[in-house]
């Protein structure tokens, strides 16, 4: 929490500057990071990063800054790079719309006083270590087992008093492995998400990604064309998330997105059904108000294949806010997001869907999406790896090969969504989707 | 910020519980960002950002913590508690601190100096210049930054150093549509220089640059996927380097043994004409530093000299696994970070051909003049980048523009099939993502050609 003095000497400092519409966002998060690598500790970090962002309007423009520190000369300098920058932007000042919801709300995930038991924590992984090899004798070695704990306190309190408070913990945990065979190498890595530490599943993440790993040790790239294409859950959360921005108010006013004046107009097949859930269990944040202190609300986003809903931060001409402003933490503006995105599973697994496709790929991971994405027309092309279909089986594993296609086809072009889901790796844009069948995509290779 | 008796103190906890070395690293920063998406200033700010992050080793076992709290007795205290992992007892006796004198160039046009209308005067002349360069130019994004960061480095081998630094940088990416199709153009001018950089350029011509390429690319076709022989322009073309090899040449990955790379010291792992130096020792470069973030001078490493691997980039960690000794290299994005051995300016020296005869000696074939972004699996050398600006070449010549290309392959792979190197050698500017944060990076090489790439596109 913001002590109540140093609250007030930023209170006043803002008014003496003539600074109005004052809202302070404090935040606090600690982190705890373990990392056992080749059955040792390899690095142990604790944290704590905390300062407070100011926003407000001078003259009727809008301006802001942060600090992290919180003596009066500090102070008087953050306002006065807030008068500077309001000045200098020329950005109208944000009507406030903020704090529809009851003050002090929590969320379900309240930060727990338990103290870590770190070297039981690391000696349990060195023996997990030990045990993925003698079990997996591809498994040459286990180049990581990590643990990270986030604790944060949020805070957002109105120039009227208002406020707003906010806690949350999750933990990701974490296991990568490498196979070798035949002068071959190939690794692995899985991570999950979890409200408790006891709910982390070492043993069954190490097995995935020694089995991952070893399932791609001869794996060869086949010829580029046009193929029916099986996208494993997790890979469809990535792919997801990294075209959010498809989605929100500010790409379809700039003209970003190719979903405006969609409203109620078929945009994917029936199969899919997207919402946001800002208090999904599974999701590492959970948020009922925004980081400006607007509700934010389970909306539907997509249904059956109409679009339904999109979110904004209200930081466009003529966007509204919708509970959608995120900052990544106090160093950050307000932009829009989503509060966990989630897709509605189907009635078949994966494998079930796999046995479909007479001849296709199964793509199980991808990389380098952050740069093969064009978010303004929706095209992407990454490296990825998987397996070859052919009568309904996974025949060979299949890498050194890129698979290209545009985001706006793929959900037009969807045929059916499993029954089995998987979380995205990025608690900050989360996204949960089963796999994906989809009628065509381009992979390039030989 | 913290004064030299309290960093000592801070170092001799640490050694009393059971480290035997100790870091601390003390910063103050200064920045300005201002983005400017088509006529609406998205983002403005003007900050200070100040921490203090300690970290210390137990044999090759490291902790580490970081705060904005600079109060003695709080920074102990998180001291004592990243240490509780280690055996209670004192484990190596400090040294002495001993400063090291910087020499730093003259600031002419500090940043504190310069009003925050002057720099946004800046980037609405990048945005004007974009728009008039033609009028299928339907939105500029640009984005400027500064930042005058003073560190403290000092550790428990006696270093105390304190270094100051400037850095700026002007990102421009330019929208062109023609025919309903939209493509971008990016360039980013940057250095580590006070803002008289902006005197020692033209801002005008990177954003005519910028919107050139955009409208280059904006309707054509797509890229066929399949191998073929690429040529990659100079410049920022570096970046697949950095990616193919850059990664898996840092300690970070090499000492775990999980490179490609690792244990080939000495081998030939490129073809001849390949000579690729990690220099963090370039003046006033926008990747370089005159200390790395572990207070030992950057230096000029030399990875591999005519095909044959020499050397790694070695941080002060990994050089304990590795009985090696650190290069300079390490690197951090602020005090939030522990260190660890990174990329500088990254670059393939120069060769003998000419842009033109590379050209005319490619039947048929990918001409990358830009690319964007890229990463990279270090233990099994997979790369991929995307492409941001690319011609077909037919019959050894330029021909026509092709869009939503990717670059993927193996790095070592690539490193042997490398076999034209051109004379025009130019280092560029970008960041890289990875374990120690975003930096600040110089990607460069002369015009390369590699004889076979896996293309990736949306055209088969």
């Amino acid at each position: 929490m913001i002590e109540t003095q140093i609250q007030q000497q930023i209170l006043n400092c803002c008014a003496q500057n003539e600074v109005k519409d004052v809202m302070l966002y404090f935040s606090k998060q600690k982190t705890t990071v373990i990392q056992v690598a080749d059955e040792q500790l390899e690095s142990f970090q604790m944290s704590e990063k905390e300062g407070i962002h100011i926003s407000g309007s001078y003259h009727g423009f809008q301006g802001e800054t942060y600090l992290e520190q919180y003596e009066n000369k500090s102070i008087e300098a953050a306002v006065q790079n807030l008068v500077q920058t309001s000045q200098g932007n020329q950005k109208r000042a944000k009507k406030q719309i903020g704090f529809t919801v009851q003050k002090s709300q929590k969320t379900n995930n309240e930060n727990k006083n338990d103290v870590l038991d770190s070297k039981k924590m690391i000696d349990e992984f060195i023996l997990q270590q030990k045990r993925l090899k003698q079990e997996n004798p591809l498994v040459v070695q286990v180049s990581g087992t990590g643990f990270r704990l986030v604790q944060e306190e949020i805070e957002i309190t109105s120039e009227q008093g208002d406020t707003k408070r906010a806690e949350n913990q999750f933990c990701q945990g974490s296991v990568s492995v490498v196979a070798a065979k035949n002068e071959r190498k190939q690794n692995s890595h899985v991570s999950s998400f979890a409200n408790e530490i006891e709910e982390l599943d070492y043993l069954c993440m190490g097995k995935k990604a020694a089995r991952d790993a070893i399932a791609l040790l001869e794996a060869e790239p086949i010829m580029s064309g046009s193929y029916q294409a099986v996208l494993a859950n997790e890979l469809s959360a990535e792919l997801l998330s990294s075209f959010l921005s498809i989605f929100y108010q500010e790409s379809v006013e700039q003209g970003n997105s190719r979903f405006k004046n969609k409203y109620g107009e078929k945009v994917a097949d029936n199969c899919l059904t997207i919402w946001q859930e800002p208090d999904w269990d599974r999701a590492p944040i959970k948020r009922s108000f925004d980081d400006e202190g607007t509700a934010a609300n389970r909306c539907m986003v997509i249904e059956k294949g109409q679009l339904k809903w999109l979110p904004g931060s209200g930081t466009g001409q003529s966007t509204i806010s919708t509970g959608n402003g995120k900052r990544a933490d106090y160093r950050d503006v307000i932009r829009t997001g989503f509060w966990n995105l989630i897709v509605q599973k189907g009635s078949r697994d994966t494998k079930e869907l796999i046995g479909d496709v007479d001849q296709g790929v199964f793509l199980t991971q991808t990389d380098g999406l952050f740069a093969g994405v064009n978010a303004k027309t929706g095209d992407f092309s990454a490296i990825c790896q998987g397996f070859y279909i052919e009568h309904g089986k996974c025949t060979r594993g299949i890498k050194q090969i890129t698979v290209g296609g545009n985001i706006y086809d793929l959900l037009s072009d969807l045929q059916e969504v499993s029954s089995d889901t998987a979380g995205s790796s990025n608690e900050w844009d989360y996204v949960e989707s089963p796999a994906m069948k989809v009628k065509s995509l381009t992979i390039g290779g030989l | 910020m913290i004064t030299k008796s309290v960093i000592e103190n801070i170092i001799q906890t640490a050694l009393e519980c059971g480290g035997d070395f100790a870091e601390v690293f003390v910063e103050d920063r200064n920045h300005t960002t201002i983005v400017q998406n088509g006529k609406e200033t998205e983002e403005g700010i003007v900050a200070q950002d100040c921490g203090v992050g300690i970290r210390v080793f137990s044999g090759i076992q490291s902790v580490y913590t970081y705060s904005s709290d600079d109060r003695e007795e709080h920074l102990l205290q998180v001291t004592r508690d990243i240490c509780q992992l280690f055996p209670n007892h004192k484990a190596a006796q400090m040294m002495t601190l001993r400063s090291s004198q910087l020499i730093l160039p003259p600031s002419k046009l500090p940043f504190d100096q310069v009003t925050y209308q002057q720099k946004m005067d800046r980037v609405q002349l990048v945005q004007n210049a974009g728009y008039q360069y033609d009028k299928a130019i339907d939105k500029m994004w640009v984005k400027y930054l500064d930042l005058h960061q003073q560190v403290t480095i000092a550790n428990s081998e006696g270093v105390y150093v304190e270094d100051t630094r400037n850095k700026t940088r002007m990102l421009i990416t330019a929208y062109a549509t023609i025919n309903g199709d939209t493509r971008s153009g990016y360039i980013g001018p940057g250095a580590a220089q006070d803002f008289s950089f902006y005197d020692s350029i033209c801002l005008e011509d990177y954003a005519r640059e910028a919107a050139r390429s955009a409208c280059a690319m904006a309707g054509a076709e797509f890229c066929k996927a399949g191998q073929m022989p690429v040529v990659v322009d100079n410049g920022f073309g570096g970046l697949m380097f950095h990616e193919a090899c850059g990664h898996s040449l840092e300690a970070s990955s090499v000492a775990k043994g999980n490179s490609e790379f690792s244990g080939r010291l000495g081998e030939k792992v490129a073809s001849s004409l390949v000579t690729l130096i990690d220099d963090g020792s370039i003046s006033e470069s926008w990747g370089g530093l005159r200390v790395d973030d572990e207070g030992m001078p950057t230096q000029k490493n030399m990875l591999i000299e005519k095909g044959i691997l020499k050397g790694y980039m070695i941080d002060k960690l990994n050089s304990r696994v590795m009985k090696m000794p650190a290069t300079g290299s390490g690197r951090r994005e602020s005090y939030r970070y522990a260190p660890t051995s990174r990329m500088t300016n990254t670059y393939i020296e120069g060769g003998t051909s000419t842009r033109d005869e590379i050209i005319k000696a490619t039947e048929k074939g990918l001409f990358v003049s830009s690319i964007s972004a890229g990463s990279v699996n270090p233990v099994t050398g997979d790369f991929n980048f995307a492409v941001a600006e690319a011609y077909e070449i037919q019959n050894g010549k330029i021909g026509k523009p092709v869009k939503g290309a990717t670059l993927i392959g193996k790095g070592s792979q690539v490193l042997q099939d490398v076999d034209m190197v051109g004379n025009n050698m130019r280092i560029d500017q970008g960041y890289c993502y990875a374990a120690s944060g975003a930096l600040f990076i110089g990607a460069g090489q002369p015009t390369v050609r590699i004889k076979n790439m896996t293309v990736g596109g949306l055209s088969v």
